[in-house]
């Protein structure tokens, strides 16, 4: 089973002050360097397997997003590389990436803006189809899309409608047509029901998951919410402040969260009338701000746990057991 | 009443049919300062393009004037014509004619002018706001530099190099009307890269021009709209002024501001028609403009659904 | 009886260029003094529209076109704006969904809970910064004498909902309107609010009306329900009662598509379909098209509302009555 995509100690950062004005400010009565700089994401790694569904959970400020523009390469990474299909598209330059750009798509969040709202809705999805395969007709990919947008359920008499004229889940469904166009290997699924309201939700991720089989997708999940990713995904890597904290399969997270922050995602999720995976936690603070980054465990300042070696050391991720990482001094 | 509305939601095929369901349509309708406007603004255009047909005769050809007709009142004034409904300048040329003759060059300069300065500065706008970086500051200290001129000096300023002549007017609001389009698409297009589509595009793989060109360009245009429109004013009064400096077009050929200019040596010592009627034309145009422009902002300033 | 709030048959219409939009279509309720309602539908069934009309923030092109709106003995349908700016802020207010544009962004925040304090107490200038730093010390925000001086962009979504909760209790107002508080917060900050605002509520015994789409949210927060489609009432009830054993097929369908921790269904339980366009709405029962349970006469006649057992209102021809929700 060949690594699809793998991600070995991803880093990236924004540097807020990046002209000269804004780096050096008056402060005393001096001139001084002072660089603002946002340390999105801080050295990550994981793999997917050809079929698998990865579900990259986090709350925001955890870099989740950062990491699946960067992994698209929307962005160059700071450090460290993103190998895709045995090749290395790290600092790959437009035009190298171009060809490879059909196999990974991605699926955005905002059904109202990742739509363009000059486009009809069948040329939203022929675009990509036309881009990519030069030899196809206008009649022939004009087939291919209506197939498309039907197979997401939107009926071929509303081809030529705009977007705006959809709700927000059928434009999401759209989204997912445009992904699907060219059949690519890996769709990179950016919080894509998080906009929904929650019967919405279950339709989409519904639909997510018989398309997976039926055009042997791979997926990688970028989620805030664990119930979201519960249902579709195989494996699980949660994200804090940058860094993933834990590792899983899915049955390992949710029957033994180990990190403290999993058991808070776990406990802070409303749910109705069962038991409780974890015992409600006291929910302390709030995530520090990635520009400053904390000292020693990112999360030791929230923690109940927290020992004082916490406060000084990072973790080392170590495996618990099979498949499963985490990164805690607990353990 | 809900029957006329039962044609939304199913596919148009009719052009006609999808303004009249329009909900600017209907704001239109309702909206007297923009009927009043628009009708302002057709009609004015429609007189320049056909009123040349049906004037008395072409002050433009010097056949046609007689110094014996100079200086003649308005029809409804002692002394005056029906011939000459408006009165006569001091060359025997019909201020009526003059007028509508004028309005043609005056309306054709500032819209070509408009056309003009609206390609150069989207396209400027475009490129400075998609490229970022060193591109878009010297465009943008371009602007504010000129910005900084008054718009009418610095078209002075040109003519005077240049000489008098349509194609130079042309060329001199040009130069100046084109900072403005290229500020307002600039900050069209950073909005507009920031927003998700464009992020599919990229991964898709499109080319930066087909990005620019194809997505990001008609979602910055409502806008540019309304610029156009008071443009469109605002040019036919910087023209007005340069002709009337003396600094626009010829002399033969006269615009609007030039006919002001040509009445106003003797606009007190009794023959006030010669300016007062070219400039109260001009008035007209430009408040019919303005009211358009004004409803039209309104209209396709995108509101909260 | 204590009953603080009564609506009866409230209507409010919009009237846009494509036609009337009923967006409140004859909603009833009833709120005691220190009781909770959680007002649960999918976007557009016309629950914020309730909540904006109870305070009657309708704007053009709305109006409420009928029925009545008891606030404390009073009918707040016929009274002027005049007379709802006494009432407004002071004895019933409002908390918005989106903390990053609910505070003014150029005014601090001593500026706005001054605001509200000025409005409606008789506090002098010092009374009132010290009312508002021990305010936002009761919603949870440390360092009050410091943080009251930022400015809203300086602080967290977390915190500024907080701030905003802080105002809208300033003046202890019998009741609190709440539209979609925590949609727009993370899932940890989400529990932490709902946790403080339950214990706000509970301490000052206020009334809450908390305006949410998700049903789990209102499980864990309200005394009653009140489901809402198109503009009507679906069900209402208990909490209890309406989690345990509801018995409309939508409120039904909205509790089988949360995704539950536990359970290993393969595929989630949707509704299917998707929500009608409100300018051409079903005949007959709004939500027969995407019900499983449909019979002829759903797609031809409205329902009457049905009262099952005490205080349980169902809005359907055949209600569910088997009891049990747990499939």
């Amino acid at each position: 089973m060949s690594k699809l995509l793998e991600v070995t100690n991803l880093f990236q950062r924004f540097n807020l002050t990046k002209s000269f004005f804004d780096k050096y400010k008056f402060k005393s009565g001096k001139i001084v360097k002072e660089e603002k700089i946002v340390h999105a994401v801080n050295g990550i790694s994981f793999y997917l397997n050809q079929g698998d569904v990865f579900g990259l959970v986090g709350e925001s400020g955890s870099g989740k997003s950062t990491t699946a523009r960067t992994i698209i390469r929307l962005l160059e990474p700071h450090s460290g590389t993103i190998m895709f299909d045995g090749q290395d598209i790290s600092r790959l330059d437009e035009n190298a990436l171009r060809p490879i750009r059909r196999h990974m798509q991605m699926i955005f969040q905002d059904p109202y803006a990742s739509l363009n709202p000059r486009y009809k809705v069948i040329d939203i999805v022929m675009e990509p189809l036309l881009f990519h395969n030069k030899k196809l007709t206008l009649s022939e990919a004009e087939k291919q899309a209506l197939e498309l947008l039907e197979r997401v359920g939107i009926r071929p008499e509303q081809r030529d409608r705009y977007p705006h004229q959809f709700s927000g889940g059928q434009r999401q469904r759209i989204g997912i047509a445009r992904a699907l166009a060219v059949k690519p290997k890996l769709i990179i699924a950016d919080e894509p029901v998080s906009a929904l309201d929650v019967s919405i939700q279950a339709q989409i991720l519904n639909l997510l998951m018989d398309l997976k089989d039926e055009f042997k997708l791979s997926f990688l999940i970028i989620a805030h919410d664990l119930s979201v990713v519960k249902h579709i995904s195989d494996k699980i890597g949660v994200m804090y402040l940058g860094k993933i904290v834990e590792k899983a399969n899915k049955e390992d997270l949710f029957s033994a969260p180990l990190h403290p922050y999993t058991k808070l995602l776990l406990s802070s999720v409303p749910t109705i009338d069962e038991d409780p995976l974890v015992e409600p936690m006291e929910i302390i603070g709030e995530i520090p701000s990635p520009i400053n980054l904390p000292k020693g465990c990112y999360f030791h300042e929230r923690c109940p746990f927290a020992k004082e070696i916490c406060k000084f050391e990072m973790p080392e991720e170590k495996e618990i057991k099979t498949d499963h990482y985490v990164l805690c001094h607990l353990y | 009443m809900k029957s006329e509305y039962k044609t939304l939601g199913t596919s148009q095929n009719s052009l006609i049919k999808k303004i009249r369901s329009s909900e600017i349509f209907y704001n239109y309708k309702h909206n007297l300062p923009g009927i009043i406007g628009s009708v302002i603004f057709v009609v004015t255009i429609l007189i320049a393009i056909i009123g040349p047909f049906f004037t008395p005769q072409n002050p433009y050809n010097l056949v046609d004037i007689s110094l014996s007709n100079s200086y003649l009142p308005p029809a409804w004034v002692e002394g005056g014509t029906i011939r000459f409904l408006l009165g006569t300048d001091g060359q025997g040329r019909d201020i009526l004619s003059a007028i509508i003759y004028g309005s043609r060059l005056s309306l054709f300069i500032s819209i070509t002018a408009m056309i003009l300065s609206c390609t150069f500065g989207i396209l400027a706008g475009l490129i400075a706001g998609y490229y970022g970086g060193k591109i878009e500051s010297i465009l943008m200290r371009i602007t504010d530099i000129q910005l900084s001129f008054p718009a009418t000096l610095l078209a002075i300023f040109i003519m005077t190099v240049f000489g008098r002549g349509v194609d130079k007017v042309i060329v001199a609001l040009v130069l100046v009307g084109w900072v403005r389009y290229a500020r307002t698409v600039r900050g069209e297009v950073l909005r507009e890269k920031t927003r998700e589509y464009v992020d599919a595009s990229k991964t898709i793989g499109l080319f930066d021009r087909a990005i620019m060109f194809k997505h990001i360009l008609p979602n910055t245009l409502t806008p540019v709209v309304v610029l156009s429109t008071i443009q469109v004013g605002t040019f036919i009064l910087t023209e007005a002024t340069l002709s009337f400096l003396g600094v626009g077009v010829e002399i033969t050929k006269p615009s609007l501001g030039l006919l002001v200019k040509n009445g106003f040596d003797v606009m007190f010592s009794g023959c006030w028609w010669i300016s007062v009627f070219p400039g109260l034309y001009i008035m007209i145009i430009v408040f019919g403009i303005n009211l358009l422009g004004d409803f039209l902002r309104d209209e396709l300033n995108p509101k909260l659904k | 009886m204590g009953e603080l709030l009564i609506v009866k048959n409230l209507k409010t219409y919009f009237k846009t260029f494509k036609g009337l939009v009923k967006s409140v279509d004859g909603v009833d309720l009833t709120l005691d003094r220190g009781e909770t309602l959680g007002i649960v539908g999918e976007s557009g069934g016309g629950k914020s529209v309730t909540g904006f009309s109870i305070i009657k923030l309708i704007e053009e092109p709305g109006e409420i076109v009928d029925g009545q709106i008891i606030f404390e003995g009073e009918d707040l349908v016929n009274k002027s704006e005049k007379q709802m700016e006494e009432i407004r802020g002071k004895e019933i207010s409002m908390i918005f969904q989106d903390p990053m544009t609910a505070l003014n962004p150029i005014l601090s925040i001593k500026k706005q809970i001054d605001e509200a304090l000025q409005l409606h107490t008789n506090m002098n200038k010092s009374e009132r910064l010290h009312a508002g730093i021990e305010l936002l010390r009761s919603v949870g925000i440390p360092n009050p004498e410091v943080r009251i001086e930022s400015f809203p962009h300086e602080l967290s979504g977390g915190m500024r909902q907080r701030v905003i909760i802080a105002i809208a209790m300033a003046t202890n107002p019998k009741l609190i309107i709440a539209d979609e508080p925590t949609t727009a917060l993370d899932v940890t900050i989400q529990a932490q609010i709902l946790k403080l605002m339950k214990e706000l509520v509970e301490k000052n015994n206020n009334s809450l009306i908390l305006i949410t789409h998700n049903l789990a949210v209102v499980s864990e927060m309200t005394d009653k329900v009140m489901v809402m489609y198109c503009g009507k009432v679906m069900e209402r009830g208990s909490t209890q009662t309406i989690i345990r054993s509801s018995s409309h097929p939508y409120t039904r369908g909205l509790l089988s598509s949360i995704p539950r921790f536990r359970s290993n269904r393969k595929r989630l339980d949707t509704i299917e379909g998707i929500v009608p366009n409100m300018y051409d709405l079903p005949k007959g029962c709004y939500f027969a098209p995407r019900c499983k349970y449909r019979k002829p006469l759903c797609e031809t006649e409205q329902p009457h509302m049905t009262e099952i057992t005490k205080d349980h209102f169902v809005y359907c021809h055949f209600p569910l009555t088997d009891g049990d929700n747990s499939k």
